[in-house]
């Protein structure tokens, strides 16, 4: 069904090649099209990893929407009504749902525009129907500045199903008399590459190779400031309310940092110490509000699957009461983050990441090789997580299982620092056996939290006069709802815990990092 | 893939000027349609600009020797393929019945294109016969142009006393009045009043209009050529409701 486009790039020798196959063939001329297109992808690239690009073109009153695979050379085609940043707008089609299942909780967001001149040329057999159309497309990118490039003349077949004679004819004739090639090459590339702009290769995993000779304190500054970096890289999206990805990226690079401080103490001075740790604890704390509602909003239709469908219908003044929040909160926070707080703190931070000498190193673990502190830190935090973990019973209250979640996560973080530092075939099957407990924590945390904070916001919407009896009781049956689940996940604990132990013993952990037990580690 | 037919044992009543516009409305949503020309008289095929022939005829169509596939037709529009007619379809009643599993011969064609479309609209003959019993087995829902008049809703009740019948299990009866002329008066009585036939009426009717007849001579969908007059908004929330109604199963 979808068509499997040609492209031809026109090179600037060959003048008129419109009237050319007007002559050649029987084409009808439609009259010339202008119209803007709009590259989109997410923050992180997601279709463009998938080989998709997706673009929106304006017309008067709406969109026409595409999504072009560059690997197979697919198109669909559909149209919104509204700017796309949620395919969700378009979902009704089969391109909205193919988008979303890519895209998931992130916007769409604009990556390049350009301005588009079009020829359409049909081409028609008997009774006027058309058996291929060709575009020829004079494009300019449009530079935010306002400064205009001209882009390649380009000419599109666009075969129609059934009718393949008129498609052959045509690029045998582009190839024979034009000495045309098919063109492989992708248009938003094109257009990147002349706009002098990089295709966005932000990811939120931590991907700092590191040398395991290298000076500790060394290695901790180049981590560092990779998790400043990704902060800011992050901000926009926040204080712009994007998408919440932008704050969940922000607040993990905020919690790299947190763990490294608070893990290795030792590699750093202490008037850093003194100065950065309240400092990001700050900054945790902050951005805390806004996430919480994040997260309610993300999962508020498996809240109302959970419950029959008129209970859940009575869960929507609570949407509306999370969104309002949730927006009061982000403009909040927005503004936080353009403080001379916040600011000030970023610089000072980066003053300190990128001083490259040491005047006076704060103790031998600073001047040690990072795979030595590594080896032994890691050992030291994994030793306490097993620990703390097999003391756990089934009785025992919650706040033993939170904990055992946050030491969870900070082995998970230094783990993801030094994983270059180890044969991946080792640290991977550790590292994922991790993963899978943390999600267990994690969930068991996000139930036993949720039915707490939605009792807040009950309390705070009764104060708004914003509850009826209705809503109030399909609260009440989601909080039971939370606390079933809860139950689970305890039982869903020891079943992963004990794999995780498992996979310790498999690896030899021990060897692994090459204990360093006798060394008087804190 | 939701196969929709438009029926009616009753010739002229809309079934081909309902296919053309629902398809096309659907197609607009970014759906992927493919559209099947059952009439040998190929109406739909004429509307689409495509040539109503069949290599090789019905016969080799359904045979089932080569795919459906090779038969498809693109249109002049994004997203709306066809099938064509052909003339050899006015013996397809006869084929059927001389073929093993005749009833189900539709269905069992179209199944391998679940991939390929979300929407199959079926143009059917006005008839009722092998080739409507094998509509019945494939179609999700009938879609009924009738025109309000005691002989046309007669005509419906027919179709409805069928409805018990094995081929129609599953398949949602879906009428609306077509050709609606408020100017007379049993027209005005039926549509404010529908009978009670124990089915449930579209609440969108289709106005008579002599800009839907222009279709014909213009061979392109109404809102293409009068996006803005009453008969193309008909046709919009009619698609609408019949989507509803589908998509709630
Ligand atoms: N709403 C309408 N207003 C005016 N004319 C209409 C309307 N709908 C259909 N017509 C005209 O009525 C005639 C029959 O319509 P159509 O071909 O759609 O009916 P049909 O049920 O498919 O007929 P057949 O049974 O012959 O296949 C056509 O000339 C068409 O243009
Ligand atoms: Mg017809």
């Amino acid at each position: 069904m979808a068509a499997k486009i040609q492209q031809y790039t026109i090179p600037e020798t060959c003048v008129d090649l419109e009237s050319a196959l007007i002559r050649a063939f029987p084409l009808e001329r439609q009259s010339p099209q202008w119209l803007h297109r709009l590259y989109k992808d997410t923050f992180d690239g997601r279709l463009y990893q998938k080989k998709y690009l997706f673009w929106q073109e304006t017309r008067e009153s709406f969109y026409d929407v595409f999504v072009h695979n560059f690997k197979t050379g697919e198109r669909l085609q559909s149209t919104a009504c509204e700017d796309v940043v949620w395919p969700a707008v378009i979902e009704s089609s089969v391109l909205g749902r193919k988008i979303q299942a890519i895209t998931k909780i992130r916007a769409l967001m604009p990556q390049i525009s350009v301005s588009v001149k079009q020829h359409i040329l049909h081409y028609l057999g008997g009774d006027e129907k058309t058996q291929l159309r060709l575009i020829i497309e004079y494009s300019q990118l449009m530079r935010p500045d306002g400064s205009i490039i001209p882009l390649d003349k380009r000419l599109l077949l666009l075969p129609v199903r059934g009718y393949d004679k008129p498609l052959k004819a045509v690029a045998r004739y582009l190839e024979r008399v034009h000495g045309l090639r098919l063109s492989q090459d992708n248009p938003l590339l094109h257009a990147m590459s002349a706009a002098d702009q990089p295709l966005s290769r932000y990811s939120n995993t931590f991907q700092v190779g590191l040398d395991p000779e290298m000076p500790t304190d060394q290695a901790f500054k180049r981590i560092l400031l990779d998790c400043l970096e990704n902060m800011e890289k992050n901000e926009t999206g926040v204080i712009e309310g994007i998408d919440s990805e932008f704050l969940h990226d922000l607040r993990v690079s905020v919690r790299r940092t947190r763990a490294l401080l608070s893990q290795i103490p030792e590699a750093f001075p202490k008037k850093v110490l003194n100065q950065f740790e309240p400092s990001f604890a700050w900054v945790g704390k902050i951005t805390g509000p806004l996430r919480d509602l994040d997260v309610y909003l993300l999962k508020f239709n498996d809240y109302q699957q959970a419950l029959p469908v008129t209970e859940g219908e009575n869960l929507m003044p609570l949407k509306r009461f999370l969104t309002r929040q949730q927006k009061i909160e982000q403009k909040k926070l927005a503004r936080l983050l353009q403080s001379g707080r916040y600011q000030q703190l970023k610089s000072e931070w980066r003053t300190f990441l990128e001083k490259k000498d040491m005047k006076k190193p704060p103790s031998a673990v600073a001047l040690q090789t990072v795979k030595r502190t590594a080896d032994r830190y890691v050992w030291q935090a994994y030793k306490k997580l097993l620990k703390r973990g097999q003391v756990i019973s089934p009785e025992c209250p919650d706040k033993k299982l939170h904990r055992l979640r946050i030491n969870a996560k900070k082995v998970r973080y230094l783990l993801d620092f030094f994983q270059t530092l180890y044969p991946s075939a080792r640290i991977q099957p550790l590292m994922k056996q991790l993963k899978k407990l943390q999600d267990v924590l994690g969930d068991f945390q996000d139930l036993s939290v949720q039915a707490h904070t939605l009792q807040q916001f009950e309390s705070q919407m009764e104060a708004e006069r914003q509850l009826t009896p209705e809503t109030t009781h399909a609260i009440a049956l989601l909080i039971q709802h939370f606390d079933a689940r809860l139950e689970q996940q305890r039982g869903a604990f020891f079943n992963q815990f004990e794999q995780f132990s498992e996979a310790a013993h498999q690896v030899e952990s021990k060897a692994l990092f090459h204990s360093v037990e006798g060394e008087g580690a804190a | 893939m939701i196969i929709l037919a438009c029926y009616n044992i009753k010739g002229g009543v809309g079934k081909t000027t309902t296919t053309v516009n629902l398809a096309h409305l659907c197609a607009l949503e970014g759906a992927r349609v493919l559209v099947w020309d059952l009439d040998p008289q190929g109406a739909a095929s004429f509307y689409f600009r495509i040539k109503a022939k069949v290599k090789g005829g019905i016969k080799r169509l359904l045979s089932g020797h080569s795919s459906v596939r090779q038969h498809i037709k693109g249109t002049d529009y994004h997203n709306i393929d066809l099938i064509p007619a052909d003339f050899s379809y006015r013996h397809l009643d006869v084929i059927l019945e001389s073929l093993k599993k005749s009833k189900v011969r539709l269905k069992k064609l179209l199944k391998p294109l679940a991939d390929e479309y979300d929407y199959v609209f079926l143009d059917c003959p006005p008839s009722f016969s092998m080739v409507s019993e094998n509509v019945f087995y494939a179609s999700d829902a009938l879609i009924i142009p009738t025109i309000p008049t005691i002989l046309s809703l007669r005509t419906l009740e027919q179709i409805i006393r069928y409805r018990d019948k094995k081929a129609l299990k599953g398949t949602q009866l879906i009428p609306f009045f077509s050709m609606v002329d408020r100017r007379k008066t049993m027209h005005r009585m039926i549509v404010e009043m529908p009978p009670k036939l124990g089915v449930q009426f579209a609440e969108t009717d289709i106005p008579y209009a002599s800009d839907v007849e222009r279709m014909g001579f213009e061979r392109k969908p109404l809102i293409l050529f009068k996006p803005n007059v009453r008969a193309s908004e008909s046709y919009r929330h009619l698609w609408q409701e019949i989507k509803g109604r589908v998509d709630r199963g």
